[in-house]
């Protein structure tokens, strides 16, 4: 079967499945009356409608520009893929893969990104393991987690005391540390655990700039201004980690700093603060400053603990 | 003497013809996506309007079809992150289907079903790929997401419905 006959089919058996669903009739005059009904509203108040709109309209155009803009390096869009994987695959969710960080290194096959959980057992032990995913430049990211040979009845248990953790044990961590702020699980947050409050991407190719930092960069006239950087930032964080226009508006972007690469090259380094579902994210998004492209971006998630 | 027509007469009559044409398409995806015909409904009219608002900016880039399927499947986004729809995703049975829907083939209600159930992300790329025919760069464009993960999700909710409906299969 030809993949236009396959969606004919699906189609027909929706149709078919749906038949009791019809339009409405008087969809026409109802959506012309709503349309009217908005129009009398203007001339009404022009002058009210006027300022509200405009500041509608400058909200709206900052967001939709900062959003049109969007462009990511093929590091940044390959993690995108890498982190989806790992949560379809393993069923984490984006705060507990918040608890992970991550190298990418460039492979024949493609990026491979590990991400290593910065919880382990007083011992050293990585209970939760490391997450590996090879992201090719054509098809689909293939997960895999270091303990994908264990026995999952050991870690799908939800026990805090078992050698493995799953996402119940993280989503537990998270909870416990978060809420009540004192925690007696027989784990240490990694001592090398990068922290997003102060990026430091890892040189991760061979020709990957080095990040340093030098606070007489200037800003030049080529350059993004702080302010488009900032709302680049929120944009790419809405959706790199598919947050709401609510959350977008809540994000506090608490440092914008420029700086630059060892080969001169100017940019923006934001760091971000969001009360996410309970939890604490602490985002960083760079940004080339002259194409706007986004170099790197990562969350952590936080806690009282 | 001919009627020289004015461009708001033009406006309304593309979109009545609009809404003439794809209104039943839309509103069985939005119903798909959202599983709750009233909500289904009002998303269905809220994309009119916003297409009636915008009309003068269509340029034709896309088919109309195109153009009304992104603002419906963005108007369902939106519905979908109010503080119920993030806290509730319920598991759609025969019996909450709409009327009738029992005039149809056992398989084709199962089929209904299975990509009702898919995991929003999924469900989002199918509906779009296969009941509105879009392409995957028309899907990557409306959902604002890059070209390969539409593909990922494209197959893995392939294997998931194959799944599903072999499943079932084997269990009649």
């Amino acid at each position: 079967m030809t993949e236009q006959q396959e969606k004919m089919r699906f189609r027909e058996a929706i149709d078919h499945t749906l038949i009791g669903l019809e339009g409405n009739p008087f969809l026409y005059q109802r959506v012309a009356a709503q349309v009217e009904k908005g129009e009398k509203k203007m001339k009404a108040s022009f002058a009210r409608c006027i300022v509200i709109a405009l500041i509608v309209v400058m909200c709206m155009s900052t967001v939709a520009v900062a959003a049109m803009m969007l462009n990511y390096s093929p590091e940044a869009s390959a993690l995108k893929l890498a982190m989806e994987a790992v949560m379809d695959k393993y069923g984490l969710s984006q705060t507990a893969l918040g608890l992970f960080t991550h190298d990418v290194r460039a492979t024949d096959e493609g990026m491979v990104f590990e991400f290593r959980c910065d919880v382990v057992a007083v011992d050293g032990h990585e209970v939760a393991g490391r997450y590996i995913v090879t992201v090719p430049e054509k098809g689909e990211p293939a997960a895999a987690w270091s303990y994908d040979a264990a026995d999952p009845a050991i870690w799908q248990s939800g026990d805090m005391d078992a050698p493995i953790w799953g996402p119940v044990q993280l989503e537990t961590f998270l909870r416990e540390r978060t809420h009540a702020g004192t925690v007696d699980y027989r784990v240490n947050i990694r001592d090398d655990a990068v922290s997003a409050a102060t990026p430091t991407p890892a040189p991760v190719f061979d020709t990957a700039p080095v990040w340093t930092v030098e606070p007489d960069v200037v800003l030049d006239a080529n350059d993004l201004s702080e302010e488009q950087a900032r709302e680049l930032a929120v944009a790419a964080l809405t959706d790199t980690y598919r947050l709401t226009d609510d959350d977008a508006l809540q994000m506090d972007v608490f440092r914008c700093d420029m700086r630059a690469s060892s080969e001169g090259d100017h940019q923006w380094h934001v760091n971000a603060y969001l009360y996410h579902d309970g939890y604490d994210w602490n985002m960083y998004v760079i940004i080339d400053a002259v194409t706007g492209e986004i170099i790197d971006i990562g969350m952590q998630t936080g806690g009282n603990g | 003497m001919s009627v020289v027509k004015g461009p708001d007469s033009e406006r309304e009559e593309s979109i009545r013809q609009m809404i003439c044409d794809h209104q039943t398409a839309l509103l069985r995806m939005c119903y798909l996506y959202l599983h709750d015909a009233q909500l289904a409904e009002d998303a269905v009219q809220e994309t009119f309007i916003k297409a009636y608002r915008a009309w003068d900016s269509f340029r034709g880039a896309s088919s109309v079809k195109t153009w009304l399927t992104r603002i419906a499947i963005r108007t369902c986004m939106d519905m979908r992150r109010g503080f119920w729809f993030r806290h509730v995703e319920r598991r759609v049975t025969p019996e909450m289907l709409p009327d009738r829907a029992q005039e149809a083939r056992e398989d084709e209600s199962a089929l209904t079903l299975a990509v009702m159930n898919l995991p929003k992300k999924e469900r989002e790329v199918v509906l779009l790929y296969y009941y509105q025919d879009l392409n995957v760069n028309e899907i990557a464009d409306a959902l604002g997401v890059m070209q390969p993960t539409v593909s990922y999700r494209l197959r893995r909710a392939r294997e998931r419905l194959r799944t599903e409906l072999e499943g079932r299969e084997n269990h009649d």
